[in-house]
């Protein structure tokens, strides 16, 4: 500095410049700043003032960079930082050092924690945290507190705004799925749909034709003398009756549906007072009482959701929204289902009256008719349930004189619990129409009903957690994502869970997939046999009397062969429980000799004796199993037949059946002359002593007969 | 064969054979009366092949035979008494020197055995046996009927 100028001056000089100097030097000095890394600054003071107090006593607020560096601007004139704790906003001021004696200080706390506080987003928690671990208040915790209600506070509007939207979401589905159930309920085209326009005809003359080949293999079992299921007698007459019904068969299926829908259009004419077509709109003003209720504050004529309701009463709306959405869901899609089995069997019912007259194939004519049933008379059903919803009273009615109530929209608590109740009743009642359905065995019902109860378990888990992933960020899209995501799967999963039970009766019945007789490789599996050696085998059975062989012949070879492999190779004990047992399953076999065959005289007289001994000594009346008992019993009851009429019965046999101790069987052989006449002395003797007297009378009357006729 | 029919028909239940259907089911149903030892007496080959033996002894004629199963059918049924045995033996040709001493025989030897369960000392209606026995005698078969 030079020095040498005041020298120059006059003494005049200097006194004007001192007197101007000592006039700006403090505002000069008060308006300086001074820029300071944020870290630098020291402890800030946290204080109770307002911000506007703190700007009235001289302080100045200072901006803090969101990003690095924190570089603050501090007037020279106001080094100490101060904290105001009566703000939303954690905000920083600087003051000059002369009024903090006029501040309420709480604490220090070091300014830099400030803005990293409230970026991170946990003030709140950890402020509390620090209070509580201090046991007073301290300024870094008091302060992190506020900058978390801050950050609070605006996740509370980002939940508001998700549950919203969600809510709205469901309120939509809701007018759908409703409207979906007017449609399918009242749905008019069964026989007139294109579908089944076009595709009955079609089927009708597959079935006609089918017809022809069943009147071929008709003729083929009458020639071959097979009897299936139940021979040329029951099955041809079946044929002809089913053959003149086939033509009626979408009259007949039309009648029956159009008779359910006279039914629930009357139902719901005389119960609910309204149009059948009507029904969704009803479900929408029923179902939507808790909408109402919460949302509109009890307006009854406000059908909209609100935004801004509230966290807990936007909550409350989207969760029971959206269990109405599932129950909804579940009914929509067994009534779906109805109606898309109803076309589906109207369209192939030829095929079950064909069924019907072929062998063996009753069983399938009588699915589709129980299955036809099931699915006409599930919209009844289901109706008859939602006919309850349609009959509920107003809201708010049943409160009011109960618990003080004086008007239905102004005690709101009262309001919201009947409006809870009524949703509750809604929802399960829909879902007890839905479970119908579960119980006809309706395809799919079981599925949509075990998925809506499923969903709705979740719903109210699923809708906090998705409202609380909100207010996180991005975070919220990807859980929901992958939400929707994992029921989506669900669905998946039990569609193919569901087709694969639907699959598995028909391929036992038609022996496909692991039913199959063949394995992957095509080779047939152990103990099988395939149609084309059953097939080659009945042929080459019967070939030679197809040609003109000796039909006797044939049969009694037959025979013979049946037997052998049946029974004649086995040693068998009939007095052992297991032998018996053994010779049951033997002579009930189905390649063992038919009751048919066992009342003709010229068969049975081939019949080894032991099968004779054996058959005629089973104790029919303890045999447990019903089916069993009538078998052998029906057995016995045609060989008796079959050796009485055989004049020429063999000694082998006739002693068979006086070792067996069948009385009936004896007895009948003891009417037979020629058969008495062939036995020896001991057997006759053996008979003598029978404890039957019937049998003795019988016996000794034939002697005598037979005396007579010799002395002729 | 021809020997198992001839003894069948000494069976004294096989007498049956030659009753009218009256008779025939009086006689059944008095069977299935007494004890079963007689009964089994009644229908078991072994008497009819010891009565041959008897037959065989004295010599007796088909008829006479045949007479002698239903004389010791109806003794077991209790339609006729022991003691009757003889005289009813000599009214069918039968020496009555010989006819007491084969009613003697049998009663030894085939009555002796069972007579716990036979009660020989019980009188019964001797005219109505006769009157039966002369019955039966008509239906006895033709002495070609082989035994």
């Amino acid at each position: 500095m030079r020095f040498d100028l005041l020298y120059s001056l006059s003494p005049k000089q200097l006194l004007v410049g001192c007197l101007v100097i000592s006039i700006l030097t403090p505002r000069l000095s008060q308006a300086q700043t001074r820029t300071i890394a944020l870290s630098d600054l020291p402890p800030a003071l946290a204080v109770e003032e307002s911000a506007p107090e703190l700007l009235k006593l001289g302080c100045e607020p200072v901006s803090v960079p969101s990003s690095e560096p924190k570089i603050v601007k501090v007037p020279v004139s106001k080094p100490q930082p101060v904290v105001s704790l009566a703000t939303e906003n954690a905000g920083l001021f600087t003051c000059p050092t002369n009024v903090i004696q006029q501040l309420s200080v709480k604490g220090q706390v070091e300014a830099i924690f400030v803005p990293i506080l409230i970026a991170a987003g946990v003030g709140w928690a950890i402020g509390e945290a620090i209070n509580y671990a201090t046991g007073q208040p301290s300024a870094t915790g008091i302060v992190a507190s506020a900058a978390g209600e801050t950050f609070l506070s605006w996740a509370t509007k980002a939940v508001e705004e998700v549950l919203y939207w969600i809510a709205r979401l469901g309120n939509y589905l809701v007018h759908k799925l409703a409207f979906f159930v007017s449609i399918l309920l009242a749905a008019q085209k069964f026989a007139t749909h294109p579908f089944v326009e076009l595709g009955w005809p079609f089927v009708l003359g597959i079935a006609n034709l089918g017809f022809i080949f069943a009147l071929l293999l008709i003729a083929a079992l009458a020639t071959m003398r097979l009897e299936i299921g139940g021979g040329t007698r029951r099955l041809l007459p079946r044929l002809l009756i089913a053959a003149l019904l086939v033509n009626f068969s979408l009259v007949v299926g039309a009648a029956i549906i159009d008779a359910t829908r006279v039914l629930m259009a009357i139902l719901f004419q005389v119960i609910g007072g309204d149009k059948l077509e009507n029904i969704g709109a009803i479900i929408i003003r029923n179902s939507q009482i808790f909408t109402r209720a919460i949302i509109s504050g009890g307006s009854a004529d406000t059908t909209k959701i609100v935004s801004g309701a509230g966290v807990w009463d936007l909550l409350l709306t989207a969760v029971f929204l959206w269990l109405l959405v599932v129950a909804l869901f579940a009914l929509v899609a067994g009534l779906f289902m109805r109606y898309i089995m109803l076309i589906l069997l109207l369209v192939f019912s030829p095929l079950a009256y064909l069924a019907l007259s072929l062998p063996n194939t009753g069983n399938l004519a009588k699915k589709w008719w129980t299955t036809f049933l099931k699915y006409a008379f599930y919209g009844p059903a289901a109706l008859f349930v939602l006919l309850l919803i349609t009959v509920m009273p107003p809201l708010g009615d049943t409160m009011v004189g109960l618990f003080g109530v004086t008007n239905k929209f102004t005690n709101r608590m009262y309001y919201e619990v009947e409006a809870l109740i009524s949703v509750v009743i809604v929802i399960v009642l829909l879902m007890a129409a839905a479970s119908i359905g579960r119980f006809m065995g309706i395809a799919g019902a079981t599925a949509a009903v075990g998925f809506a109860a499923a969903q709705g378990k979740r719903l109210g888990r699923g809708t906090m957690h998705t409202a609380k992933r909100a207010g996180v960020g991005t975070a919220k899209g990807v859980a929901k994502a992958a939400y929707i995501g994992s029921g989506a799967r669900k669905v998946v999963r039990e569609t193919r869970a569901f087709g694969s039970e639907l699959v598995k009766p028909v391929q036992k019945k038609f022996g496909l997939g692991k039913y199959s007789k063949f394995d992957e490789k095509g080779k047939l599996r152990d103990g099988k046999t395939s149609v084309g050696q059953s097939l080659g085998a009945a042929v080459g059975q019967r070939l030679p009397q197809a040609l003109g062989g000796d039909r006797n012949k044939v049969q009694e070879s037959t025979l013979a062969q049946k037997f052998s492999s049946a029974y004649g190779q086995r040693d068998i004990d009939v007095n052992t429980d297991q032998g018996k047992s053994a010779a049951i399953r033997n002579i009930v076999r189905r390649d063992a000799p038919t009751t048919d065959q066992l009342t003709r005289p010229d068969l049975v007289a081939k019949l080894d004796s032991k099968y004779v001994k054996d058959l005629l000594s089973i104790d029919v009346e303890g045999i447990q199993d019903q089916r069993v008992k009538q078998e052998v019993g029906t057995r016995q009851r045609a060989l008796t037949s079959g050796l009485a009429l055989n004049d020429s019965m063999d000694d082998k046999q006739i002693t068979a059946v006086l070792e067996s101790g069948n009385e009936n069987a004896v007895k009948r052989l003891a009417t037979n002359i020629n058969i008495v006449n062939n036995m020896s002395g001991g057997q006759k003797a053996k008979i003598l002593q029978f404890d039957n007297e019937s049998i003795i009378d019988q016996f000794t009357r034939s002697l005598s007969r037979l005396e007579n006729k010799n002395k002729k | 064969m021809e020997e198992d029919n001839n003894a069948f028909y000494l069976i004294p239940a096989a007498s049956l054979m030659f009753m009218n259907d009256a008779d025939r089911q009086s006689h059944i149903k008095e069977l299935f009366l007494i004890p079963k030892s007689l009964r089994q007496t009644a229908t078991s080959e072994k008497t009819a092949y010891y009565l041959k033996s008897i037959i065989k002894k004295y010599d007796l004629t088909p008829p006479q035979s045949r007479a002698l199963a239903l004389l010791v059918f109806k003794t077991i049924l209790k339609k006729m008494q022991l003691a009757q045995m003889s005289s009813r033996m000599s009214e069918t040709g039968l020496k009555p020197a010989m006819a007491v001493q084969l009613a003697k025989e049998i009663e030894k030897d085939l009555f002796a055995p069972i007579a716990q369960d036979f009660n020989i000392s019980t009188p019964s209606s001797t005219t109505n046996n006769l009157l039966d026995l002369k019955e039966a005698d008509k239906n006895i078969p033709s002495p070609n009927t082989p035994l």
